[in-house]
């Protein structure tokens, strides 16, 4: 609960609610998944268009 | 994730960069070992945590522990605030409710109105309520309103101002040594979960006597 306070390094929040309100409002654009392959697809799209392009990578 | 359409997902995430790593639908008739798998899936990939901060379910912190032995492990800080202030919280309202009569009318909303500001840490609080909580004070003194406050703001120092862990377990158990707080089932409550060791180092005791956090998977 206070690992924190030791370790400076350690973040107090893991912002879950956060990532969980990103997915649930791509979700939202979708209405949804048909399947869960099809919801691992568009996590890696999401990936590669907000998280890597980012980084210049290929 | 929270069950919203009557289905569970877990999702990995990166707490630093606020980014989500990979996502996956728990199957409808879960057992034991499906929260070990998704963290040893993502050991195979090659993630590797130097801390891993979880929510308040009882699973995590022996699996993590399983998983990535020597890995710190955080309750999130959001869920354990959370935990508290809905003790706190129905504190308050309980009293309002327990205001019966024509007489406490104004008081009732007065009460409801502050409810928020109540629950505020003292130095971020408006003029408004610089103004009007004092005032409120003198007439719910020796009440459940009057202990919430003290309550809330013991719990802002222990988490927000103690320098080291050694120092917010000092002020802990200066807190549940004090007995104004024990006539409040929910304040004892609040004062169980903080005592709770599971809380304070996850992986030390059995996990069953958590306050919070009974949901197992």
């Amino acid at each position: 609960m206070v690992t924190y306070l030791d370790h400076p390094e350690v973040p107090r929040c893991g912002h879950s609610e956060t990532l969980i309100n990103v997915w649930r409002q791509l979700e939202a654009v979708r209405r949804g998944f048909k399947s869960a392959q099809g919801r691992l697809d568009h996590l890696k799209l999401f990936h590669v268009t907000h998280y890597l392009r980012a980084q210049n990578l290929p | 994730m929270p069950r919203r359409g009557g289905r569970y997902e877990q999702i990995a995430g990166d707490a630093k960069r606020i980014r989500i790593l990979y996502l996956e639908p728990v199957p409808a008739f879960y057992g034991r070992g499906v929260t070990e798998a998704f963290c040893r899936r993502l050991d195979g990939w090659g993630i590797h945590p130097s801390c891993v901060i979880f929510d308040l379910l009882t699973t995590f912190p022996k699996v993590v522990a399983r998983v990535w032995p020597p890995a710190y492990q955080q309750f999130d800080h959001f869920h354990v605030m959370q935990w508290l202030w809905h003790y706190l919280r129905n504190a308050l309202i309980q009293f309002r409710k327990s205001l019966q009569g024509p007489r406490w009318a104004l008081h009732r909303e007065e009460l409801w109105e502050l409810k928020w500001g109540l629950l505020k840490q003292m130095d971020r609080w408006g003029p408004k309520e610089r103004l009007l909580i004092p005032e409120m004070m003198e007439l719910y003194a020796g009440t459940v309103v009057e202990q919430v406050l003290l309550f809330k703001e013991a719990l802002w120092d222990i988490f927000e101002v103690s320098r080291s862990k050694a120092d917010a377990y000092a002020k802990r158990d200066a807190l549940a040594q004090e007995v104004w707080w024990r006539a409040s089932w929910r304040l004892s409550k609040s004062v169980e979960f903080l005592r709770s060791p599971n809380a304070w180092s996850p992986t030390s005791t059995t996990l069953r006597s958590l306050g919070a956090g009974t949901r197992r998977r």
